[in-house]
């Protein structure tokens, strides 16, 4: 899913609940969120967790690093009743 | 892990940033999440731009998420010019109905394929669900053991030496053609002074009907004696008995052979012994005296 969509699908949905939000303040909104989680995960011994969704972390080295993830319980459940 | 940040943190952090509120800013990340839980579920895939790729793989019996984290984050800058004073709290209340009547469609543009260009070079291929967090930490130190020279490196590496293959067979099948060229160009040249030779010696050559017989059919330009023609056709003025006998009637008393006839100079077969140990030219020799007796008694 492209960016753009993404963003517009959320608009819409945001729309819908009475939060009005022009483009620009939508990708505002992404830019903010995606750094700021990008920004998070590079700060040492630092996780985010995400209710109903997963948790990040990430694990750095001199040469390199590796960015996890591990979803919730709910999430792999409702994945797994799709048959 | 000491530190966790958590959707409040987060949001509060998107608040300052793009100066709208901490209730939208949270609930921007619930749709946000929401949307790509809702992808995966239906899609099997999600990619988000900046945060990574998620895909539903098939591990044995169960189904597991596939996470590729992005290596690059998002280089572009919040637009504040819009901003204004931070926005009071919406009221988050909406109907079921309403939330299902906007255009959620699935996205049409991703293409898994596009994984090779963009994450394979990246070192989060890794994959994540019930394992403890013990373990997925040592495959990841295996797996950063293993990758510490820079891919892009390899690649490029890999790339030189192709050029480099690619440069050599370019300057070889050039220097293939130039060669050839120059070996046409000489054979052509070195024919020419033969053919000019050839006229300038006096001598057209006309068709030659039994090749079987006769090496090639001539015809001098001006009066020449068999000796001469015997020079240009076999090397040596000895072999002119050979020419003498295959056409008796050309040349007169003194062995001349008027300008404009025919000639045929005959294929003579020798073998290479006879050659060397000289009784090919002693034949001639032998064949010349009694030709000229032959003459002189007529």
């Amino acid at each position: 899913m492209t960016e753009n969509k993404l963003c517009e699908i959320i608009q819409k949905k945001l729309s819908a609940q009475g939060i009005n939000l022009s483009d620009t303040e939508i990708n505002n909104l992404y830019i903010s969120a995606i750094n700021t989680i990008y920004d998070k995960l590079d700060e040492d011994e630092e996780s985010i967790n995400i209710a109903d969704f997963g948790s990040f972390w990430q694990k750095k080295t001199e040469t390199s690093s590796v960015k996890f993830f591990r979803p919730t319980e709910e999430l792999l459940d409702n994945i797994n009743e799709i048959r | 892990m000491n530190n966790e940040t958590d959707k409040a943190k987060l949001s509060e952090v998107i608040a300052k940033e793009t100066r709208l509120s901490q209730d939208i800013a949270n609930a921007f990340l619930d749709e946000l999440f929401s949307e790509i839980k809702n992808d995966l579920i239906e899609e099997s895939v999600c990619k988000v731009e900046g945060l990574g790729l998620f895909r539903v793989i098939i591990s044995g019996e169960s189904k597991r998420i596939l996470y590729l984290g992005s290596k690059e984050r998002i280089d572009r800058e919040i637009d504040l010019s819009e901003a204004e004073i931070p926005r009071p709290a919406y009221s988050l209340e909406a109907t079921e109905g309403e939330i299902e009547g906007s255009n959620d469609t699935p996205d049409s543009d991703f293409d898994p394929n596009r994984l090779d260009s963009e994450y394979q070079e990246s070192p989060l291929f890794v994959e994540i669900e019930n394992h403890t967090e013990s373990i997925a930490l040592n495959e990841a130190n295996k797996f950063i053991a293993n990758n510490k020279q820079n891919p892009k490196a390899k690649y490029q590496y890999i790339d030189s030496r192709k050029m480099n293959l690619l440069k050599t067979c370019i300057a070889t099948l050039a220097i293939l053609l130039v060669v050839s060229i120059a070996y046409i160009v000489l054979s052509s040249n070195s024919s020419k002074p033969n053919e000019r030779n050839h006229s300038e010696m006096g001598f057209s050559e006309i068709e030659n009907k039994d090749t079987l017989a006769f090496h090639r059919v001539i015809i001098p330009q001006v009066d020449v004696s068999m000796q001469y023609i015997s020079r240009i056709y076999y090397g040596d003025e000895i072999y002119w008995p050979y020419i003498y006998m295959a056409n008796k009637d050309a040349a007169n008393k003194k062995l001349v052979v008027r300008g404009g006839t025919s000639i045929r100079i005959p294929r003579v077969v020798v073998d290479l012994a006879s050659v060397y140990d000289g009784s090919v030219e002693t034949d001639a020799k032998s064949l010349a005296k009694d030709i000229t007796m032959m003459i002189s008694n007529e």
